[in-house]
């Protein structure tokens, strides 16, 4: 009946990419952000996106697959642009209205503040889009791990994040199910008003919301039956170690974060 | 006027669910469709009211051919009322009263919700009551009162017993028999409940295999084995006793048994 594309689904493959640890990208991810808010000029930034490019192509992932994860970010590049080059002060590049202008240094800050936002974007989604939702949310608890000291609830945010994934597919199908029961008592998703679908999505919701209970506590008390009690003493059954592979990703990324610091 | 099927294959995309089936269902009928998990049950009786569109063949509710374009649908789903699998996960509202006016409202119909509880055997005090305070046997009698107070003029239920303990059971099916006028279409994989019904449709690998009054189709044992069903177990012990294992319920079995001691 329907079909959703997740942005930054995972796509299966066998790149450099695919095969590092999800821990070294989680942390690659992590330094690449950080990276992007110290290089705050055109240079630093052009190596930014460079590496990106680079880590892009090794992926080998399909362009559609990128290209579909970006758009729904274009409106906040536009926003992001026109607003800074309007609300900046500073030379004028070009007067709309009045005391409305466009100034150099706004244009500047704006285009590097959008440029920051896609690349940003862009290395999230070569992250999830090249690890498998297990691995990412085990990797997220490796990183997450040290911090347990401060009060991070490490398992239990991995947890939560693969039960959500697990449960969006069955989600689906319900949504599915349920629409066809309430157009069989003659509901109508798909013409009318626009206030008049938004109403007309009330007899989908309650049924969703009220099975997605139902189906949660139902799985807590079954993992419950199974003794589980959060992280505590747990295993793993894939064992997962660091290689060469890893060891030079993180050595470039490191190599990266130096070069911008240095040339600053 | 009847539901005909002709020729009717559908496909989710891989194998077909449904194979060149064929079939007429009269005003008033009481049928079964019986067949194993997975033989294309559901996915027939979903074309019944047009959820589905055939993808090759006809079916065709009271003279309204579902997959001719601009078919109107909404008068099929309003004369053929289909209660899904567990339909007391679809209620919505806030009060009994109001989800079962839901379908009704929605096809600019009046509704009578005292009728359509009255027909399910729901006490009428439970009708300002919220649906997900009730128990589950409960919870699926407002669900198919919702569907009832539609007055569809055939009514088809998916496995409207399944999960329901035996008296409740017992219960709800007496309730259904007692509707006039109306087609029932019973998909079940219980032949006792099947043995209720004028007709009984078999259904195996997508494919209608059987179309028979059950008396003659609960005599045929072997092959019953062979669409991976059961006869009911009376008829099981008649043909052991050697037999006429045609018969329709436990007594009738007894019956038989008594006059032959």
């Amino acid at each position: 009946m329907f079909k959703i594309a997740v942005i930054g689904q995972y796509v299966p493959g066998d790149s450099p990419v695919h095969r590092l640890d999800a821990r070294t990208k989680i942390l690659m991810l992590i330094a690449y952000v950080a990276a992007l808010f110290l290089a705050w000029t055109w240079p630093g930034q052009a190596a930014l996106a460079l590496f990106a490019a680079l880590a892009a192509a090794l992926a080998r992932l399909p362009l559609r697959a990128l290209a579909r994860g970006m758009r729904p970010i274009l409106w906040l590049l536009a926003i992001t642009l026109v607003l800074n080059a309007l609300m900046t002060p500073g030379p004028v590049a070009y007067r709309i209205l009045g005391f409305i202008t466009l100034t150099w240094p706004g244009i500047n800050f704006g285009l590097q503040m959008a440029v920051r936002l896609l690349l940003l974007f862009l290395a999230s989604a070569l992250l999830t889009l090249s690890t498998p939702p297990v691995e990412l949310t085990d990797g997220m608890e490796s990183v997450l791990n040290p911090f347990r000291r401060f009060g991070v609830p490490a398992h239990d945010i991995a947890m939560m994040m693969t039960i959500a994934l697990r449960f969006i597919p069955t989600l689906m199908t319900e949504t599915e199910r349920i629409m066809r029961a309430q157009s069989a008592r003659g509901a109508d998703f798909e013409h009318g008003s626009l206030s008049q679908r938004m109403r007309a999505l009330v007899p989908l919701l309650v049924p969703l919301f009220v099975s997605a209970f139902r189906r949660a506590d139902e799985l807590a008390t079954a993992m419950e039956a199974r003794a589980y009690r959060g992280g505590e003493g747990r295993t793993r059954w894939r064992q997962r170690r660091l290689g060469a592979a890893d060891a030079m990703a993180g050595a470039a990324m490191l190599a990266l974060v130096a070069v911008l610091v240095v040339v600053r | 006027m009847p539901i005909e099927v002709e020729a009717l294959t559908f496909a989710y995309g891989g194998e077909a669910a449904i194979r060149d089936v064929t079939l007429r269902i009269g005003d008033g009928e009481r049928v079964a469709i019986v067949g194993a998990t997975g033989s294309g049950k559901t996915t027939l009786v979903q074309h019944f009211n047009a959820l589905l569109k055939p993808q090759r063949g006809r079916v065709t509710v009271d003279g309204i051919e579902t997959g001719a374009r601009r078919a109107p649908l909404r008068d099929v789903r309003r004369r053929v009322g289909l209660v899904f699998q567990f339909p007391e996960y679809q209620l919505f509202e806030e009060t009994v009263a109001a989800d079962i006016a839901f379908g009704p409202r929605n096809f600019g119909l009046e509704a009578n919700v005292n009728e359509a509880m009255a027909m399910v055997g729901l006490p009428t005090e439970l009708a300002s009551r919220s649906p997900f305070s009730l128990s589950g046997g409960q919870m699926r009698r407002v669900a198919i009162a919702g569907v009832l107070a539609m007055q569809p003029r055939h009514l088809v239920l998916d496995e409207p017993t399944a999960g329901l303990d035996p008296e409740g059971r017992e219960e709800l099916l007496e309730e259904l028999l007692t509707l006039r006028d109306t087609t029932i279409i019973l998909v079940t994989h219980r032949m006792e409940e099947a043995a209720r019904m004028d007709r009984v449709v078999v259904m195996s690998d997508g494919r209608l295999v059987a179309d028979e009054g059950p008396r003659a189709l609960f005599s045929r044992g072997e092959q019953l084995h062979a669409w991976a069903l059961r006869a009911p177990d009376w008829s099981r012990l008649l043909a052991m006793l050697g037999l006429d294992a045609g018969a329709l319920s436990g007594d009738e079995a007894v019956a038989r048994v008594m006059a032959r001691v």
